[in-house]
Protein backbone atom coordinates (compact mmCIF):
# COMPACT_ATOMS: atom_id res chain seq x y z
CA UNK A 1 0.00 0.00 0.00
CA UNK A 2 1.78 3.22 -1.07
CA UNK A 3 1.23 5.54 2.20
CA UNK A 4 2.50 9.02 0.74
CA UNK A 5 4.44 10.21 -2.37
CA UNK A 6 7.49 12.60 -1.58
CA UNK A 7 9.46 14.94 -3.89
CA UNK A 8 12.35 16.59 -3.96
CA UNK A 9 12.42 19.10 -6.81
CA UNK A 10 12.86 22.13 -8.13
CA UNK A 11 14.21 23.47 -4.46
CA UNK A 12 10.98 22.11 -3.03
CA UNK A 13 10.21 19.65 -0.71
CA UNK A 14 6.89 18.47 -0.69
CA UNK A 15 4.87 15.40 0.65
CA UNK A 16 0.76 14.03 -0.65
CA UNK A 17 -0.60 11.61 1.56
CA UNK A 18 -1.90 8.52 -0.35
CA UNK A 19 -3.71 6.54 2.25
CA UNK A 20 -6.85 7.25 3.58
CA UNK A 21 -7.28 4.13 5.17
CA UNK A 22 -8.86 4.14 9.65
CA UNK A 23 -5.00 2.37 9.56
CA UNK A 24 -3.11 5.25 8.27
CA UNK A 25 -1.63 5.96 11.62
CA UNK A 26 -0.31 2.15 12.50
CA UNK A 27 0.65 2.51 9.09
CA UNK A 28 2.81 5.21 9.69
CA UNK A 29 4.47 4.04 12.73
CA UNK A 30 4.32 0.69 13.57
CA UNK A 31 7.36 0.12 10.90
CA UNK A 32 9.43 2.35 13.49
CA UNK A 33 9.12 -0.67 16.31
CA UNK A 34 12.00 -2.13 14.27
CA UNK A 35 14.29 0.51 16.09
CA UNK A 36 14.03 -2.16 19.21
CA UNK A 37 16.10 -4.68 17.07
CA UNK A 38 18.91 -5.33 19.72
CA UNK A 39 22.26 -3.84 18.19
CA UNK A 40 25.66 -4.44 20.00
CA UNK A 41 28.44 -2.03 19.22
CA UNK A 42 31.90 -2.38 20.00
CA UNK A 43 32.54 1.71 20.94
CA UNK A 44 30.84 4.57 21.45
CA UNK A 45 32.01 5.85 18.53
CA UNK A 46 30.33 3.55 16.52
CA UNK A 47 27.10 3.86 18.55
CA UNK A 48 27.65 7.69 18.14
CA UNK A 49 28.19 7.28 14.27
CA UNK A 50 24.79 5.03 14.35
CA UNK A 51 22.74 7.42 16.24
CA UNK A 52 23.95 10.53 13.50
CA UNK A 53 22.74 7.94 11.18
CA UNK A 54 19.40 7.72 12.72
CA UNK A 55 19.28 11.63 13.46
CA UNK A 56 18.78 11.61 9.76
CA UNK A 57 14.91 11.09 10.73
CA UNK A 58 14.94 14.40 12.83
CA UNK A 59 16.53 16.10 9.71
CA UNK A 60 14.37 15.06 7.40
CA UNK A 61 11.18 16.27 9.30
CA UNK A 62 13.00 19.53 10.00
CA UNK A 63 13.20 20.29 6.28
CA UNK A 64 9.65 19.37 5.66
CA UNK A 65 8.71 21.85 8.51
CA UNK A 66 11.02 24.84 7.53
CA UNK A 67 11.74 24.08 4.09
CA UNK A 68 14.98 24.29 4.53
CA UNK A 69 16.88 22.69 1.60
CA UNK A 70 20.31 22.34 1.94
CA UNK A 71 20.11 19.10 3.28
CA UNK A 72 18.39 18.27 0.59
CA UNK A 73 20.92 17.69 -1.75
CA UNK A 74 21.23 13.62 -0.71
CA UNK A 75 18.03 12.74 -2.02
CA UNK A 76 16.80 14.67 -5.01
CA UNK A 77 13.37 12.76 -6.50
CA UNK A 78 10.40 11.31 -6.57
CA UNK A 79 9.77 8.52 -4.10
CA UNK A 80 6.67 6.35 -3.03
CA UNK A 81 6.79 5.56 0.47
CA UNK A 82 5.43 2.14 0.77
CA UNK A 83 3.70 -0.29 3.79
CA UNK A 84 3.69 -3.51 2.81
CA UNK A 85 3.58 -6.73 5.29
CA UNK A 86 4.62 -4.52 8.37
CA UNK A 87 7.50 -3.00 6.77
CA UNK A 88 8.08 0.27 5.23
CA UNK A 89 10.10 1.02 2.20
CA UNK A 90 11.26 3.44 -0.71
CA UNK A 91 11.66 1.27 -4.21
CA UNK A 92 14.94 2.04 -4.82
CA UNK A 93 16.41 3.49 -1.58
CA UNK A 94 18.62 1.06 0.29
CA UNK A 95 20.60 3.79 1.45
CA UNK A 96 19.38 4.10 5.66
CA UNK A 97 20.40 7.90 6.06
CA UNK A 98 18.33 8.71 3.13
CA UNK A 99 15.73 6.17 4.35
CA UNK A 100 15.47 7.96 7.34
CA UNK A 101 15.45 11.53 6.26
CA UNK A 102 12.88 11.08 3.79
CA UNK A 103 10.51 9.05 6.10
CA UNK A 104 11.05 12.05 8.38
CA UNK A 105 9.59 14.20 5.54
CA UNK A 106 6.77 12.53 5.24
CA UNK A 107 5.64 12.15 8.45
CA UNK A 108 6.19 16.35 8.89
CA UNK A 109 4.43 16.23 5.83
CA UNK A 110 1.26 14.46 6.95
CA UNK A 111 1.55 15.22 10.57
CA UNK A 112 1.29 18.27 13.11
CA UNK A 113 4.82 18.95 14.60
CA UNK A 114 3.32 17.74 18.22
CA UNK A 115 2.77 14.59 16.96
CA UNK A 116 6.15 14.40 15.28
CA UNK A 117 7.88 15.51 17.63
CA UNK A 118 6.25 12.75 19.64
CA UNK A 119 7.05 9.98 17.60
CA UNK A 120 10.82 11.02 16.95
CA UNK A 121 10.67 11.05 20.98
CA UNK A 122 9.75 7.65 20.86
CA UNK A 123 11.78 6.53 18.31
CA UNK A 124 14.98 7.66 19.33
CA UNK A 125 14.14 6.40 22.85
CA UNK A 126 13.57 3.17 21.15
CA UNK A 127 17.01 3.40 19.64
CA UNK A 128 18.78 4.03 22.85
CA UNK A 129 16.85 1.61 24.36
CA UNK A 130 17.89 -1.09 21.87
CA UNK A 131 21.62 -0.39 22.24
CA UNK A 132 23.88 -2.50 24.02
CA UNK A 133 27.90 -1.55 24.08
CA UNK A 134 30.39 -4.73 24.56
CA UNK A 135 32.82 -2.91 27.04
CA UNK A 136 31.78 -2.05 30.19
CA UNK A 137 33.49 0.98 30.09
CA UNK A 138 31.79 2.55 27.48
CA UNK A 139 28.58 1.33 28.83
CA UNK A 140 29.55 3.69 32.03
CA UNK A 141 30.06 6.35 30.35
CA UNK A 142 26.98 6.74 28.13
CA UNK A 143 24.53 5.74 30.94
CA UNK A 144 26.41 7.83 33.65
CA UNK B 1 33.12 38.78 40.12
CA UNK B 2 30.57 37.83 37.10
CA UNK B 3 31.52 39.07 33.56
CA UNK B 4 28.59 39.57 30.70
CA UNK B 5 29.75 37.58 27.73
CA UNK B 6 27.11 37.07 25.52
CA UNK B 7 23.49 39.01 24.52
CA UNK B 8 21.43 37.68 21.79
CA UNK B 9 18.55 39.90 20.92
CA UNK B 10 15.36 38.71 18.83
CA UNK B 11 13.08 41.27 17.85
CA UNK B 12 10.93 41.72 15.07
CA UNK B 13 11.86 38.51 13.48
CA UNK B 14 15.30 38.68 13.20
CA UNK B 15 18.29 37.37 15.64
CA UNK B 16 20.86 39.39 16.68
CA UNK B 17 24.47 37.74 18.53
CA UNK B 18 26.66 40.08 20.20
CA UNK B 19 29.79 38.66 21.49
CA UNK B 20 30.96 40.59 24.51
CA UNK B 21 34.49 38.47 25.54
CA UNK B 22 37.14 37.16 23.32
CA UNK B 23 37.11 34.20 25.81
CA UNK B 24 33.76 33.09 25.05
CA UNK B 25 33.67 29.69 22.78
CA UNK B 26 31.83 26.47 22.40
CA UNK B 27 33.58 25.66 25.57
CA UNK B 28 32.64 27.89 27.79
CA UNK B 29 28.94 27.64 26.56
CA UNK B 30 28.74 24.15 26.69
CA UNK B 31 27.86 23.29 30.14
CA UNK B 32 24.82 25.68 30.22
CA UNK B 33 23.23 23.92 27.15
CA UNK B 34 23.41 20.86 28.66
CA UNK B 35 22.22 21.75 31.57
CA UNK B 36 19.06 23.48 30.16
CA UNK B 37 18.41 20.80 27.46
CA UNK B 38 18.51 17.99 30.32
CA UNK B 39 16.08 20.27 32.71
CA UNK B 40 13.51 19.97 29.81
CA UNK B 41 13.17 16.10 30.57
CA UNK B 42 14.26 16.11 33.90
CA UNK B 43 11.36 17.43 35.41
CA UNK B 44 8.39 15.71 33.74
CA UNK B 45 6.03 14.53 36.70
CA UNK B 46 3.44 12.53 33.99
CA UNK B 47 3.89 11.55 30.94
CA UNK B 48 1.99 14.20 29.06
CA UNK B 49 4.29 16.58 30.73
CA UNK B 50 7.31 14.73 29.63
CA UNK B 51 5.97 14.32 26.12
CA UNK B 52 5.02 17.91 25.80
CA UNK B 53 8.94 18.61 27.24
CA UNK B 54 9.96 16.47 24.38
CA UNK B 55 8.33 18.58 22.02
CA UNK B 56 10.30 21.59 23.33
CA UNK B 57 13.24 20.05 22.92
CA UNK B 58 12.57 19.63 19.56
CA UNK B 59 11.73 22.70 18.90
CA UNK B 60 14.64 23.82 19.97
CA UNK B 61 16.92 21.74 17.74
CA UNK B 62 14.51 22.56 14.85
CA UNK B 63 15.03 26.38 15.87
CA UNK B 64 18.76 26.01 15.88
CA UNK B 65 19.52 24.33 13.07
CA UNK B 66 17.41 27.07 11.46
CA UNK B 67 19.44 29.54 13.03
CA UNK B 68 22.51 28.37 11.59
CA UNK B 69 21.44 28.97 7.88
CA UNK B 70 19.72 32.52 8.62
CA UNK B 71 19.04 35.21 11.52
CA UNK B 72 16.06 35.79 9.49
CA UNK B 73 13.47 33.93 11.65
CA UNK B 74 10.23 34.98 9.64
CA UNK B 75 9.24 31.63 8.44
CA UNK B 76 9.92 29.95 11.33
CA UNK B 77 8.21 32.05 14.17
CA UNK B 78 5.17 31.76 11.48
CA UNK B 79 4.99 28.16 11.95
CA UNK B 80 4.46 28.93 15.49
CA UNK B 81 2.05 32.19 15.00
CA UNK B 82 4.93 34.17 17.08
CA UNK B 83 5.80 37.13 14.73
CA UNK B 84 6.66 40.08 17.26
CA UNK B 85 8.36 39.25 20.51
CA UNK B 86 11.64 40.41 21.77
CA UNK B 87 14.07 38.18 24.25
CA UNK B 88 17.18 39.29 25.32
CA UNK B 89 19.48 36.48 26.72
CA UNK B 90 22.43 37.14 28.64
CA UNK B 91 25.51 35.34 29.98
CA UNK B 92 27.49 35.98 33.21
CA UNK B 93 30.45 33.91 34.15
CA UNK B 94 32.69 34.52 36.67
CA UNK B 95 36.47 34.71 36.54
CA UNK B 96 38.67 31.42 36.19
CA UNK B 97 39.35 30.70 39.66
CA UNK B 98 36.11 31.76 40.75
CA UNK B 99 33.57 28.22 41.83
CA UNK B 100 31.03 30.34 39.25
CA UNK B 101 33.30 30.11 36.28
CA UNK B 102 32.11 28.11 33.20
CA UNK B 103 28.84 27.01 35.58
CA UNK B 104 27.66 30.92 35.98
CA UNK B 105 24.18 32.08 35.44
CA UNK B 106 22.60 32.64 32.06
CA UNK B 107 19.70 34.94 32.35
CA UNK B 108 16.44 35.50 29.87
CA UNK B 109 13.79 38.39 29.81
CA UNK B 110 11.49 37.45 27.63
CA UNK B 111 7.27 38.91 27.71
CA UNK B 112 5.33 37.27 30.35
CA UNK B 113 2.87 33.88 28.98
CA UNK B 114 6.40 33.04 26.63
CA UNK B 115 7.85 31.43 30.21
CA UNK B 116 8.46 27.90 28.09
CA UNK B 117 8.90 29.00 24.45
CA UNK B 118 11.09 31.97 26.00
CA UNK B 119 13.69 29.86 27.19
CA UNK B 120 13.58 27.34 24.14
CA UNK B 121 14.40 30.58 22.00
CA UNK B 122 17.79 30.98 24.26
CA UNK B 123 18.71 27.52 24.37
CA UNK B 124 18.22 27.60 20.61
CA UNK B 125 20.47 30.93 20.37
CA UNK B 126 23.21 29.01 22.06
CA UNK B 127 22.74 25.35 20.44
CA UNK B 128 23.07 27.61 16.95
CA UNK B 129 25.73 29.54 18.00
CA UNK B 130 28.11 27.68 20.56
CA UNK B 131 28.29 23.78 18.99
CA UNK B 132 29.68 22.23 16.46
CA UNK B 133 27.26 19.72 14.62
CA UNK B 134 28.96 17.23 16.73
CA UNK B 135 28.28 18.87 20.18
CA UNK B 136 24.52 19.20 18.63
CA UNK B 137 24.45 15.37 18.07
CA UNK B 138 25.76 14.59 21.33
CA UNK B 139 23.29 16.61 23.14
CA UNK B 140 20.91 15.39 21.40
CA UNK B 141 21.67 12.01 22.25
CA UNK B 142 21.89 12.98 26.09
CA UNK B 143 18.14 14.39 25.71
CA UNK B 144 17.24 11.03 24.50
CA UNK B 145 18.84 9.08 27.25
CA UNK B 146 17.30 11.22 29.66
CA UNK B 147 14.04 10.93 28.11
CA UNK B 148 14.18 7.39 27.99
CA UNK B 149 15.45 6.71 31.52
CA UNK B 150 12.54 9.04 32.62
CA UNK B 151 9.95 7.01 29.96
CA UNK B 152 10.91 3.62 31.63
CA UNK B 153 9.95 4.81 35.64
CA UNK B 154 6.09 5.15 33.70
CA UNK B 155 5.76 1.33 32.28
CA UNK B 156 8.39 -0.46 34.67
CA UNK B 157 7.51 -1.42 37.83
CA UNK B 158 11.27 -1.33 39.32
CA UNK B 159 10.15 -3.51 42.20
CA UNK B 160 9.14 -6.79 40.01
CA UNK B 161 12.98 -6.51 38.98
CA UNK B 162 14.62 -6.25 42.60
Amino acid sequence: MKIAHISIVDHQLSVKRLDYSSAFMRHLIYPLTGFTKMTYYHDFAELFEDYRVTYALGRGAYAMFCQEMSQCELAYGEYDLIYEDNVMFIPGIKDRQIFLFLYGAALSGMLPFEIVSDILAGAFAMFLASTQLERKDDQDALYA
Amino acid sequence: MKEKMLEITLKNNHVKIAKLDDRLDPDYIFPFLEKGLSSYVDQASDLESLFANYNYLTYIYFLAEYLKTTDDLTHFLDLEGYKHISIKLTIEIGEENDSHYKTGTMKVNYPDGFMKLGYAYALSFLLAYATYEDDMLYLHMLTSIIFFSQLKKFFIDEEAYA
